[in-house]
């Protein structure tokens, strides 16, 4: 497993103690860390734009950290959660789970579990966020292309060979030809499979926004 | 006990007048009745069997359920007035047996004209002066007698001399009724002798109603007054409205009296029995409630102790994994390490206090009490949250006036209460952190007298909708907490004759205030120390 270069770390308890216990033992491996004393405090906190995770008490003063999980799921930036909680409550932790928890520990967990969900909470986070910036990237690349190019790009990516394109847009199969080596070029694709694949993720990823 | 007060108690005022009222209506009967008291009512001698079954039927169990009574609550008096009713009852049988009527139904032949009124007069003399004897040892045995282990025994005892004593009458004035004082002259009328007999029973029954009414009445003596007096008119119609003439009117209203003398006891120890077994059943109900109620706030308790251990043991853990990670470096950590195990004290700290806090709540020893100082105890209190303060940027106000009188309370509960109020003023403070963090602590003498001690907070305060809810159990809002500490606290305090109370401060937070008396402190602060 490798840690992302830069992270953070944040740990949102009540608890004093535990907050402090949480942050040094998180630090003693690397990891930066920010604590906050309630759910309120870390909603409204400015977050570096690095790759994150949180650490998050389930009962908190304020809303709950199943309600910041909610919250931080509709968010631009999804982090990942690890739930630690007092209480070992079953129906509880299904429902973090469910929602997308990367871990669910009681109180008192063994230190190594922590920093593994942490570990794997930061690499989730990052592939996320290079997926999201290749998303980004995708879609830049499609913005370049002129009106003509993209239609072209979208029946060549559904399959259609240069003269079912040509008949579909009532083309000349010569100018399809251009319009796709543009469409290559400009997509930064090596092969027609590329292409598809291109498409794919950024379909992928707007069906899912 | 409780069920000790349903019989035994004071007669209340609802009672008498209630026997009062029964009086004034028999009285009222037997006026109404004289004008056709001596209107003889022909063949009327056949529902003579019946009227003397219910009588013995009434008497004999009265005398059961008096016997019942007499055995779970050992008052001596009681078995007197049982034996009274039994030997009463068990006349009637041979009463009706010797009527002339009834023996040459039967076909025996009568044993004489005078037993008929021998037995009259036996059960006409023997109930007065067996209430009359209980009256009079009431007086003397007003306190049960728990210590008597043979009351089975005397029971049985008293059953057997009544009975042998009802038998060996029924025998002596059946086989010599011809050789006994003449009562009757002739099958209806009664001879000269026969007028001592009633005059002889209106005294014990005045005497016996003078004693009871004089002494301290109890529920059931109002009702054996009752008893009397309806026997009094029984004896009145009887013998005197109806002249001894058996079988008229009067006579029969006489014998209709009788049977309500016999009842009247009865009735009120059956209504009594009834309202007992209601009430028992209603008591082992709210018992099992409360039993219940005990356990689940037991199970919260260890619920609520449990998550509070939970959390310095977790963050203890954690810590000593850190402190470990920290000296694994290379170089060592050793700040960070220190800074850890320094985290560990600190929350071992706070384990013992949660220990001490559970002892508080299962201290309730009144001898422990002792001498307190006020001030050195919210000093002591104090000191141990001034690390928590101080983290969570709290600044501290402590006015201590020297003027606080000193108490005499638990120590550890006491200290638990400041400790709790004080622990919640700082997690008050943690939730919302605008302004400015101040707990202050103050103690003084209030106009009373009193000690008072202030622990106020420039929290979110509680709002006024929730007020005293605060000291409910479970009551809480903490996320984390059970709702108990305050409960606790107000216990705490009202068992020691204060008063905790709670107010909301302007511009924010929240302001507890309790009072413990200033009493005549013993000389000796040491008593109780042992």
């Amino acid at each position: 497993m490798s840690t992302p270069e830069e992270s953070v770390v944040f740990v949102v308890d009540d608890d004093p103690s535990i907050r402090a216990s949480m942050e040094s033992l998180l630090r003693s491996v690397g990891h930066q860390v920010q604590t906050f004393g309630s759910t309120a405090e870390f909603i409204s906190s400015e977050r570096p734009d690095i790759p994150g995770c949180v650490v998050l008490d389930v009962r908190l003063p304020g809303p709950s950290g199943l309600e910041v999980q909610r919250h931080l799921a509709g968010s631009d930036a999804p982090l990942p959660v690890i739930f630690v909680t007092g209480y070992g409550d079953v129906p509880m932790s299904v429902a973090a789970m469910k929602a997308g928890a990367v871990e669910f520990l009681t109180k008192p967990f063994r230190d190594q579990d922590l920093l593994d969900a942490v570990c794997r909470a930061l690499e989730i986070d990052q592939a996320r966020r290079e997926e999201a910036t290749l998303v980004d990237e995708i879609g830049s690349r499609v913005n370049s292309l002129t009106q003509r190019e993209r239609e072209v790009f979208e029946l060549v990516a559904d399959g259609q060979s240069n003269k079912q394109v040509a008949a579909h847009l009532g083309l000349s199969e010569v100018t399809v030809k251009v319009h796709r080596a543009n469409v290559m070029r400009k997509m930064d694709a090596r092969s027609l499979p590329d292409l598809v694949r291109l498409a794919d993720r950024l379909s992928a990823h707007t069906r899912k926004a | 006990m409780a069920a000790a007060d349903v019989r035994l108690d004071q007669a209340s005022r609802r009672r008498e007048r209630a026997a009062i009222s029964l009086l004034v209506i028999l009285v009222l009967a037997l006026l109404g009745i004289t004008p056709v008291a001596n209107h003889a009512l022909a063949h009327s001698g056949i529902l003579l069997p019946a009227y003397a079954t219910a009588v013995l039927m009434c008497d004999v169990v009265t005398a059961v359920l008096l016997f019942s009574l007499f055995s779970v609550h050992a008052w001596p008096p009681l078995h007197i007035l049982a034996m009274g009713y039994l030997f009463a009852g068990l006349t009637m049988a041979p009463w009706t047996l010797s009527f002339p009527e009834i023996a040459a139904e039967l076909g025996f032949s009568a044993p004489g004209l005078q037993s008929t009124a021998w037995f009259g007069a036996l059960r006409r003399l023997a109930f007065p002066a067996f209430v009359l004897a209980y009256a009079i040892m009431k007086r003397s045995a007003d306190t049960a007698d728990h210590r008597d282990p043979s009351r089975l025994r005397l029971i049985w005892t008293c059953t057997a001399a009544a009975v042998l004593a009802a038998a060996s009458a029924t025998w002596l004035i059946f086989t010599n009724a011809d050789s006994l004082p003449r009562f009757m002259v002739d099958e209806r009328h009664v001879a000269a002798l026969w007028q001592y007999v009633p005059m002889a029973s209106v005294l014990l029954c005045l005497a016996a109603m003078g004693w009871l009414w004089s002494g301290k009445r109890h529920r059931l003596d109002i009702w054996v007054m009752v008893a009397l007096a309806t026997w009094l008119v029984e004896i009145i119609l009887l013998a005197y409205v109806s002249g001894g003439t058996r079988f008229t009117v009067g006579w029969w209203a006489g014998r209709l009296c009788g049977l309500a003398s016999s009842s009247v006891v009865l009735v009120a120890l059956l209504a009594d029995t009834a309202a007992l077994h209601a009430r028992l059943a209603r008591a082992l109900t709210a018992e099992r409630r409360a039993r219940e109620a005990r356990v689940s706030s037991l199970e919260a308790l260890s619920a609520s102790v449990a998550h509070e251990v939970n959390q310095p043991v977790a963050s203890m853990i954690t810590n000593a994994n850190a402190g470990l990670r920290w000296l694994e470096r290379n170089p060592p950590e050793l700040d960070e390490t220190r800074a850890a195990l320094q985290r560990i004290v600190h929350d071992g700290d706070r384990i013992g206090r949660i220990i001490r806090g559970i002892r508080a709540v299962f201290d309730r020893g009144e001898n422990r009490r002792h001498a307190i100082d006020p001030n050195r105890l919210v000093e002591d209190c104090m000191a141990e949250w001034r690390r928590d303060a101080h983290r969570a940027g709290i600044s501290v106000e402590l006015q201590l006036d020297p003027i606080a009188p000193k108490v005499w309370a638990n120590p550890v509960q006491f200290q638990q209460v400041v400790t709790n109020l004080i622990s919640n003023a700082i997690q008050a403070m943690q939730i919302e952190h605008q302004g400015p963090k101040t707990l202050r602590v103050s103690t003084d003498r209030d106009a009373a007298g009193d000690l008072r001690i202030v622990v106020q907070d420039s929290g979110p305060g509680v709002p006024a909708e929730v007020g005293d809810r605060v000291f409910e159990p479970f009551y809480t809002t903490k996320q984390g907490g059970m709702g108990m500490g305050l409960m606790f606290c107000r216990a705490v305090v009202e068992a020691h004759g204060g008063r905790l109370s709670v107010s909301d401060v302007t511009p924010r937070g929240a302001r507890f205030e309790f009072t413990i008396p200033a009493q005549d402190l013993p000389e000796a602060d040491e008593r109780g120390r042992s």
